[in-house]
């Protein structure tokens, strides 16, 4: 019956995704407002590049892995009205398969399969995920990328974790934040206390993982440097390092980039007021991957999904940019925490933070809308404001979140770890 | 030196001139109440130039500098005068051998105020053609003081008063080819005072300035109907001012690269409402009732200084270019960068040439007689913050606008007396063709430019959008800290009550 109704599920979800997509080539056909992402093109005409055995650096903002356009070299096919979707189908793909993979490891956890497919609706049937992978949008790769990494991870396949691990650092570097957590997580059960912990911390578990993690990150990275050379460490990199990132975006931190990153001209009333040397954009990394790779990984034993969502969601929050493509890193893994969130148990709670979350959002779009379309300054204070606000709201749910999971060590987990020692 | 003057009367001009408004006497040439278009035609050789301009020019194979003052926005007869260009300054420039031409870069930073740090990193690149562009009207003004300095002297006024006499000129060229050694100076003025000012009229007396110096002057009118399409007629006077008694009558005609229809110009403006960083230009054409001639193309050439930019990707969709009424993007060439902010941008900025569809248009003229009309779709980089300002002032120059057809005679076109290459645009059409320009008119605004006011951050609250920012990123940090701290020491506490339970 379960079984069912879990392929019920996935077959709605790629008739949801499928409408969307017949949708989107409707719309591109008939109107000039594009249903397909820019990126989408971008892709596509890197992987035209590659098609015809150039690098698909030479198209300006692929910024990405030459996976991703080999990947989609399927798209140079003949004839293109049906080849140049086949990104957008298999991102959708990933989705679903991400999806499935979400309701198999909610199993793992516990949950009835009726319970497991609620909460897998929240990425399978959400639209906004839809309609992201089929505008081609490669968000949803990375998606079905991390699920399959807590999976295996669950599965106790540590060479396969290892080797998704680095697979996915190669694809979007972000995911390095996932391994202190995966790591601590690997604790043999066996050391009571915390000198026990330090002293029998290397395992071969954890040296395997690491080993197998490191050679695949770098082993992709070499093989791509032999091909493509310096504009492959340039573009899928360096950039994210350099990058001025000075046009508004969520981040907080936009406006004192864009302050920051222009020539200053000092005010003639105050000619010795000039910019500080307080280079707090250049810290700005300190406090993202203290918070999402060094502290928050402390609570992977207490639930890791749950902990790798809190690491995914101060990382994106406490970013130089953020843009609203982001949202699915984290979202992805919002599944296993919301069941066990007190935001579902105080549904009051709960709407709050939904209802903050979006007006906050809305109103920063706003402002942006305000400044992009009609030409109104808002840069100061407005944008900024607007940015600051949603930041603000984003640490208050996080820090929920936070306390969430620091409970659910102390309640749920000796129950699930038993469990796991038992199904051992 | 061999100078020409050319006027050049309109052949619309209703008033039958009762005087002859020329006097030739034994040394000179003296002009009363002539209304008419002038152009003088400097030649030198390279031995007569000013050793700075030999610096300069001796480093490459070609040069040409333009300036246009916007103010030609006569869409009357202009005879041989009728090629058109955006406003500003143009630099066209191939070098000779592998030259860096650093010359020329120094010279345009030391006398235009433009800054250059190198050909490579300030012009664009089109094959060995390197092109400069600024929007700038005044850069000739502000060129020819320090120019008239170097090239007369602290002292010689006449000297100085001719030179600086440019500064009205609606456009001035400069044509310099090191296979004739020769450098050109070529000087327009639409009325003495180079703005359109009707009804304005020369009054001078024309003299050799030196013994050897060769003075033609020529006063022509439209010749009437010319024996082709291609060709140009005039007839008028002619003398060598010095050397012949009298004027002589002539009437000529030669084969002209650029022509002009009556009743046809352009009307450009923003789309409305203003579209934020995203502007878009939408122009109005108003044509005639056919094209000029079989396999004519209706062209667009535009000059996008920064900060605007095109994305060259979104001129690649097709269906968007056609519903804004562009059949093909045939160049996009220099600064494309579709995210860096104008600070980051060390060139000038981007061509656009595009051409127009015509047939839908055409088709239906007959029975509505609308305006042909055709959108280009910019964007703009984010500008330097400023502490007094709250937006940016940026200039986008009207195209230039033409129909490019086969040309027949095309091989006769470099004898015309008036030629004109290398405008920016002629390259992207074969050798044989020839051009009809469609001339800017603006609703409400003497140059053909529109300026956009464009949203800055304002750095007057700099220190508080410092210490703002980082009061959020602290207070955002410090609360979820507490939460990871309470946790640990929340758990840490619930551990024990469970184990002192158990005990």
């Amino acid at each position: 019956m379960a079984e069912i109704s879990v392929t019920s599920l996935l077959v709605l979800s790629s008739l949801l995704r499928l409408a969307f997509l017949l949708y989107g080539l409707y719309q591109d056909a008939t109107s000039v407002f594009k249903y397909t992402d820019i990126d989408y093109l971008v892709f596509t005409d890197a992987a035209r590049y590659v098609a015809n055995s150039s690098s698909p650096y030479l198209r300006a903002t692929y910024r990405y892995t030459p996976l991703l356009s080999w990947l989609l070299l399927p798209t140079t096919f003949n004839p293109q009205f049906i080849w140049f979707s086949f990104g957008k189908v298999l991102f959708a793909a990933g989705d679903i398969l991400a999806g499935y993979l979400i309701i198999q490891v909610l199993r793992i956890y516990g949950f009835t399969a009726t319970r497991a497919m609620k909460y897998a609706s929240l990425w399978l049937l959400n639209p906004m995920v839809a309609t992201i992978s089929t505008r081609g949008s490669s968000e949803g790769l990375l998606g079905v990328i991390v699920i399959a990494l807590l999976w295996s991870v669950e599965k106790r396949r540590v060479v396969l974790s290892g080797a998704i691990l680095g697979f996915a650092v190669h694809f979007k570097i972000y995911p390095f934040i996932y391994a202190p957590s995966i790591l601590l997580w690997m604790q043999p059960p066996n050391q009571p206390d915390l000198l026990s912990k330090i002293k029998g911390f290397i395992t071969k578990d954890r040296v395997v993982f690491s080993i197998v993690a490191a050679s695949t990150f770098m082993g992709l990275n070499l093989g791509m440097y032999a091909i493509y050379g310096h504009p492959f460490i340039v573009h899928t990199f360096l950039h994210h390092l350099t990058r001025l990132d000075h046009r508004h975006n969520f981040s907080p931190y936009n406006t004192l980039l864009y302050l920051k990153s222009s020539p200053f001209t000092p005010d003639p009333l105050y000619p010795a007021v000039t910019l500080s040397n307080l280079t707090i954009e250049r810290l700005a990394f300190l406090p993202q991957i203290l918070m999402s790779a060094i502290l928050l990984p402390l609570f992977a034993r207490n639930d890791l999904p749950s902990t790798m969502f809190a690491q995914t969601f101060a990382f994106v929050t406490f970013n130089k940019v953020v843009t609203s493509q982001y949202f699915m890193w984290y979202l992805v893994l919002l599944p296993f925490y919301l069941g066990r969130s007190s935001l579902m148990k105080k549904p009051v709670k709960g709407v709050v933070a939904l209802v903050l979350w979006v007006i906050t959002q809305g109103l920063w779009l706003g402002q942006a809308y305000q400044l992009e379309f009609e030409g109104e300054n808002t840069f100061w204070p407005g944008l900024w404001a607007a940015a600051a606000v949603f930041f603000l709201v984003n640490c208050w749910i996080l820090g929920v979140v936070v306390g969430d999971i620091g409970r659910m060590g102390s309640v749920e987990s000796p129950a699930i770890s038993e469990k796991r020692v038992a199904s051992k | 030196m061999k100078r020409r003057i050319t006027f050049l009367v309109s052949p619309y001009e209703d008033d039958e001139a009762p005087e002859d408004p020329l006097r030739l006497s034994e040394d000179a040439l003296e002009i009363k109440g002539l209304k008419a278009i002038r152009e003088d035609h400097f030649t030198l050789t390279f031995d007569e130039l000013p050793q700075f301009v030999k610096d300069v020019v001796e480093q490459t194979q070609k040069l040409h500098v333009r300036f246009d003052n916007g103010g030609n926005t006569e869409n009357d007869w202009l005879g041989p005068f009728e090629s058109r260009l955006p406003l500003g300054v143009h630099i066209f420039a191939v070098p000779l051998k592998e030259s860096k031409m650093t010359n020329l870069c120094s010279f345009i930073s030391k006398y235009a105020d433009i800054p250059c740090s190198s050909i490579e990193a300030n012009f664009i690149s089109r094959g060995q053609l390197k092109q400069f562009y600024a929007p700038d009207v005044d850069v000739l003004s502000n060129i020819l003081k320090p120019l008239a300095n170097k090239i007369c002297g602290p002292s010689k006024k006449a000297c100085k008063d001719k030179v600086l006499a440019l500064r009205t000129a609606t456009s001035l060229d400069l044509n310099y080819d090191s296979a004739s050694n020769i450098l050109d100076v070529n000087a327009i003025w639409m009325s003495p005072h180079g703005s359109k000012g009707k009804g304005e009229s020369w009054d001078l007396q024309i003299k050799p300035g030196a013994p050897g110096d060769r003075v033609e002057v020529g006063v022509f009118t439209s010749g009437g109907k010319s024996p082709s399409e291609e060709e140009l007629s005039l007839r008028g006077k002619l003398a060598v001012v010095g050397r012949d008694d009298e004027l002589k009558p002539v009437h000529f005609s030669f084969a002209s690269r650029h022509h002009f229809r009556r009743g046809e110009m352009h009307i450009p403006e923003y789309s409305k409402p203003t579209a934020g960083l995203h502007p878009k230009v939408e122009v109005s054409l108003s044509t005639t009732e056919d094209p000029p001639a079989d396999g004519c193309t209706l062209n667009a050439y535009f000059t996008v200084p920064q900060p605007f930019f095109v994305d060259p990707y979104q001129l690649e969709d097709d269906k968007l270019m056609k519903s804004y009424g562009i059949k093909k993007v045939k160049a996009v060439e220099g600064e494309t960068d579709l995210e860096a902010p104008v600070w980051a941008m060390s060139k000038w900025g981007a061509i656009v040439l595009v051409e127009l569809e015509i047939e839908h248009h055409f088709r239906i003229w007959k029975k509505i007689r609308h305006h042909l009309k055709f959108t280009l779709p910019f964007h703009l980089r984010y500008m330097p913050t400023h502490p007094e300002k709250h937006k940016d002032t940026a200039i986008l120059p009207a195209p230039a606008i033409f129909w490019a057809c086969p040309s027949e005679q095309w091989s006769r076109m470099s004898k015309n007396p008036f030629d004109r290459r290398m405008l920016g645009y002629e390259e992207y059409f074969p050798e044989e063709t020839y051009f009809y320009h469609l001339p800017p008119r603006f609703r409400d605004a003497t140059l053909s430019r529109w300026s956009l006011d464009v949203p800055i951050l304002n750095s007057v609250d700099s220190q508080l959008i410092e210490w703002g920012t980082m009061g959020i990123v602290v207070l955002g940090f410090l609360w979820v800290f507490g939460a990871i701290l309470t946790s640990f020491l929340g758990f840490g506490r619930k551990k024990v009550e469970e184990h002192q339970k158990k005990e």
